[in-house]
């Protein structure tokens, strides 16, 4: 978006505000801390007596501003109700792993200037996201790892019972949220993971403002069947079916994210690596055919065994791995847990892949609590 | 004694070299026209990564901004933060280390199997641990293609190859259409003897009437099982538009159709087809040139041509035996070797160089490496009842005869020389001399006057050896077939036994080649210009105009 306005946002101009509904928005948060992706919108870190939480704040001078003022207040508006009805429809069916919406409503300028009113989608907040969680490791905890995987499943599994696709899942998008109900001796249940920014969603049956984007979500994270610009025919990554396209595309992002949490390095980058220069997204201008999809193949179970291999107990490492080459398998029709795809409906199977992610989580919980008795 | 098998019967089958640096080929890449990248990358966003970085530091943040290295257009900027992060000592997991250093090098992440040893013929430790990088990969996801290629081929150089039949068919059956897959499988037929099967394999597969690669392999495998090819119309239509695929894609296509305008006695059109072959060759191509430099006439020099040559340990080791560089010959075959270690090829010209040094325990060494791989290698058992022969255990000698002669009809007059110089040893010379040239006979009626010199030869020094009466005449003999049919084999030979005194070499004068290309200097402007076609004998490598 263009920026012809004249003089700071509206959005920009809220700190010590106070809301309706009774939130103090007292702090603006840079806007890399809050890194929601949605690059439309301020960040706020609002109180309400003990109660804390998240204000996106969003106006639509940037939009007044553009030369087609209909079209991009079409599309902004558009983004922010989807957004707001996505994380409602979360909060309403309880999910207990998705940043939770709280409520939303409209400040209007002092001056009654209708223009500069701003949007405020009032949200739970968090201690940081994954990558402020790993500050001060270099070598990771395999329980904490396990947790960060099995969670973030979760997460993914709740949406899509709800038929959403999240498309963004990303380091920056896994925040850390304090969790009062349990304890465990490393404190790995004083925190819990949720997924946030559910601004790039698509929703089966929901017209959404992503939907026409083969892959709306940061491209730095996304499956290899979309790095390769000419791979495929106009139209074919549009038709694929939903668990193909849009749940499929989830999966790979938590694979990534395992390789995230494990090296610091994401997926593309370390399987990018391991790809003979031919087959390189830069170089290769075939199709997403058996010759690339072999030398995928190849790359990327070299990248999960160098990053799993010597940082996973060895007692979780073979099913951890087996996982992950499950849900990163380069082509999009086999990913998802081998089980499920193999069934007649032919899922993706995010929710076997949860359960058996927090089955290995456990374990390597109990391997640490074994190993400090020591 | 044979001749190397290398001085026959080569053809372009496709070669079987380890995946990776198949996959690094252009034999793996993609037909269609590169396109230029466009850029990808998010400046904006990698700006706020690499600021929060800074803020926080962290693997986490790091990691972040190493993920914008995908898009080529950011690389500078990451490379510059890579860099930074080494240096400054703030915090960095150890796969991030690894990582920023290959991505600064350039460098893959990931050797391939066979690379990171040297000569493992001769390291058993080095050669086991690259089989269990294969079988951990395939432990880890055993329905990966390529890593079956790779084990397929562990187990035909240890001569399993009823195992390596069974890794190639599950390679098959997880990948049928992969190009590297099917032309690998087809070598893989041609090593075990059904050569039918590999031409049946690719002959009928939907892909080869659209690529190239597996024309190339179909018209080069109906040559070789003597059949009428199904692709040689279509793939001579596609060589003389030239239009179609890029030249490195069509350059084993190329090649066979020369090989095959050859044979038939069109040498004009050969030509021409050669010259499309080595516009862009790879090691497969540049070997086949290498050894048909004779037949085309062509002159193999120039920049790219000379590359080419250097990329192939083949190429490399027939020019090394055709001008009698035998310690050349002998670095290139064992290079060759750890890239085809199921080959008996390159096994029988390293076994036959120490058997021309007399060095018998390393010939013995490498025929039965060989024999290891191949059982039923009629050539390697020849050789290995020679050798037998020359330490005295001529009974053993004898068996591998008997056992030479079940297997293939053909080689009897290798086999009878053989049993020639088992004569001599035993002081039946009359009887030795009987076999020698029915030896001789025999590959004179098959009008192959250079292996019966090369008989002669072999019939003249073991006669001096080992005290024949009529040493003296056979020395004449030797020399005077040798005068007039000279081969690389007979020099090299001579040279290594250090038996010039006893039979003269003589020099192999080849005619002079034609070139491929003439460079044009066009004095009015001061350029100079390649002009691409193949030039007539007398024609000036510059000329001015």
């Amino acid at each position: 978006m263009s920026s012809q306005m004249i003089g700071p946002s509206p959005k920009d101009l809220l700190q010590g505000h106070v809301l309706k509904s009774g939130w103090v928005l007292v702090k603006r948060l840079a806007r890399s801390a809050t890194s929601t992706g949605s690059s439309f919108g301020t960040g706020y870190l609002a109180e309400r007596g003990q109660e804390k939480s998240f204000v996106k704040a969003i106006d639509f001078v940037d939009a007044l501003g553009e030369p087609d003022v209909l079209a991009a207040l079409r599309a902004l508006t558009t983004e922010v109700e989807f957004e707001r009805d996505t994380l409602k429809a979360c909060a309403e069916a309880g999910l207990g792993h998705v940043i939770r919406y709280i409520e939303h409503e409209y400040v209007s300028a002092p001056n009654g200037d209708l223009a500069r009113q701003v949007f405020c989608l009032v949200m739970e907040v968090g201690d940081g996201d994954l990558r402020k969680t790993m500050e001060g490791q270099t070598v990771f905890r395999c329980a904490w790892a396990l947790k960060v995987m099995a969670e973030v499943a979760k997460g993914i599994y709740e949406l899509h019972k709800l038929r959403i696709a999240h498309q963004d899942i990303k380091p920056s998008n896994v925040i850390s949220v304090p969790n009062s109900k349990k304890t465990s001796p490393f404190g790995y249940d004083e925190k819990i993971l949720k997924l946030s920014d559910l601004g790039r969603v698509t929703r089966q049956g929901v017209v959404g403002p992503f939907d026409g984007y083969v892959f709306p979500g940061d491209t730095n994270y996304m499956p290899p069947e979309h790095w390769y610009p000419n791979a495929f025919a106009p139209g074919i990554l549009q038709s694929r079916p939903w668990n193909d396209g849009r749940e499929a595309a989830d999966a790979y992002m938590l694979g990534s994210l395992l390789i995230f949490t494990l090296s610091g390095m994401t997926l593309q980058t370390v399987v990018t690596q391991c790809l003979p220069l031919t087959f390189r997204p830069t170089v290769w201008t075939g199709r997403y055919d058996q010759d690339l999809i072999a030398a995928l193949k190849l790359a990327h179970t070299e990248a999960l065994i160098k990053c799993i291999n010597g940082y996973i107990y060895f007692e979780v490492a073979d099913e951890l791995k087996k996982i992950a080459l499950e849900i990163t398998h380069p082509d999009p029709t086999q990913r998802g847990d081998r089980r499920a795809r193999r069934e007649i409906a032919n899922e993706v199977g995010m929710n076997r892949i949860s359960q058996r992610l927090s089955a290995l989580y456990a374990r390597a919980q109990a391997i640490e609590i074994g190993q400090s008795k020591k | 004694m044979t001749t190397t098998k290398l001085l026959k019967d080569r053809r372009l089958i496709p070669k079987w070299r380890p995946v990776k640096q198949t996959l690094a080929t252009p034999e793996a890449s993609s037909l269609a026209v590169p396109v230029t990248p466009v850029a990808t990358g998010d400046h904006g966003q990698l700006q706020r990564d690499i600021a929060d970085w800074r803020e926080n530091g962290g693997v986490g943040f790091l990691g972040t901004v190493l993920a914008h290295s995908v898009h080529p257009d950011l690389n500078e900027e990451v490379f510059a933060v890579a860099r930074e992060a080494v240096a400054s000592g703030r915090d960095i997991s150890p796969i991030q280390r690894e990582v920023i250093s290959t991505m600064l090098s350039g460098a893959g992440l990931i050797a391939e199997p066979l690379a990171d040893r040297a000569f493992t013929a001769l390291d058993r430790g080095a050669q086991n641990a690259a089989v269990r990088r294969v079988r951990a990969i395939l432990r880890e996801n055993n329905d990966n293609p390529l890593a079956w290629l790779d084990l397929a081929q562990f187990q035909a150089a240890a001569g399993k190859d009823r195992t390596a039949e069974r890794s190639i068919q599950v390679a098959l059956q997880l990948a049928p259409n992969n190009r590297t897959v099917l032309r690998t499988a087809a070598r893989f037929f041609v090593h075990i003897g059904q050569e039918n099967r590999a031409h049946r394999l690719i002959s009928n597969h939907a892909r080869t009437a659209s690529d190239p690669w597996l024309m190339a392999s179909e018209i080069a495998l109906a040559d070789l099982v003597e059949k009428g090819s199904k692709f040689q119309k279509l793939g001579s239509r596609i060589v003389e538009d030239g239009r179609q695929f890029a030249p490195a894609h069509m350059s084993e296509l190329s090649g066979a159709i020369a090989a095959q305008q050859l044979k038939e006695g069109s040498l004009k059109k050969a030509r021409k087809s050669q010259m499309m072959a080595l516009r862009s060759p790879n090691d497969n191509v540049i070997a086949q040139a290498v050894f048909q430099k004779t037949e085309f006439g062509l002159a193999l020099d120039g920049p790219g041509l000379g590359q080419a040559i250097q990329s192939s340990n083949e190429a490399l080791l027939l020019q090394h035996w055709a001008t009698g560089e035998a310690e050349g010959a002998e670095v290139q075959a064992r290079l060759w070797y750890e890239q085809e270690p199921f080959s008996s090829r390159p096994v029988q010209l390293l076994a036959l160089l120490n058997i021309y040094k007399a060095d018998y325990t390393a010939a013995h060494w490498w025929l039965t490496l060989g024999l290891k791989s191949d059982a039923n290698a009629d050539d390697l058992i020849i050789n290995m009842a020679y050798l037998k022969a020359r330490l005295g255990k001529l009974d053993e000698a004898q068996q591998l005869l008997v056992k030479a002669r079940r297997l293939e009809k053909k080689h009897e007059p290798f086999t009878k020389a053989t049993e020639g110089l088992m004569c001599y040893i035993r002081k039946e010379f009359s009887f030795g001399d009987q076999l020698y040239r029915q030896a001789m006979e025999e590959f004179s009626k098959a009008k192959d006057p250079f292996k019966m010199a090369y008989c002669s030869l072999f019939m003249a020094l073991h006669a001096a050896e080992y005290g024949h009466p009529q040493a003296k005449e056979h020395i004449a003999l030797a020399n005077d077939l040798i005068k007039r049919y000279p081969s690389a084999d007979t020099n090299i030979f001579l040279k290594l036994r250090n038996a010039e005194s006893l039979v003269q070499p003589v020099d192999i004068i080849e005619s002079d080649p034609r070139n491929l290309q003439q460079l044009v200097y066009d004095e009015r402007t001061n350029v100079l210009t390649i002009k691409h076609g193949v030039q007539t004998r007398d024609a000036a490598r510059l000329i001015k105009r």
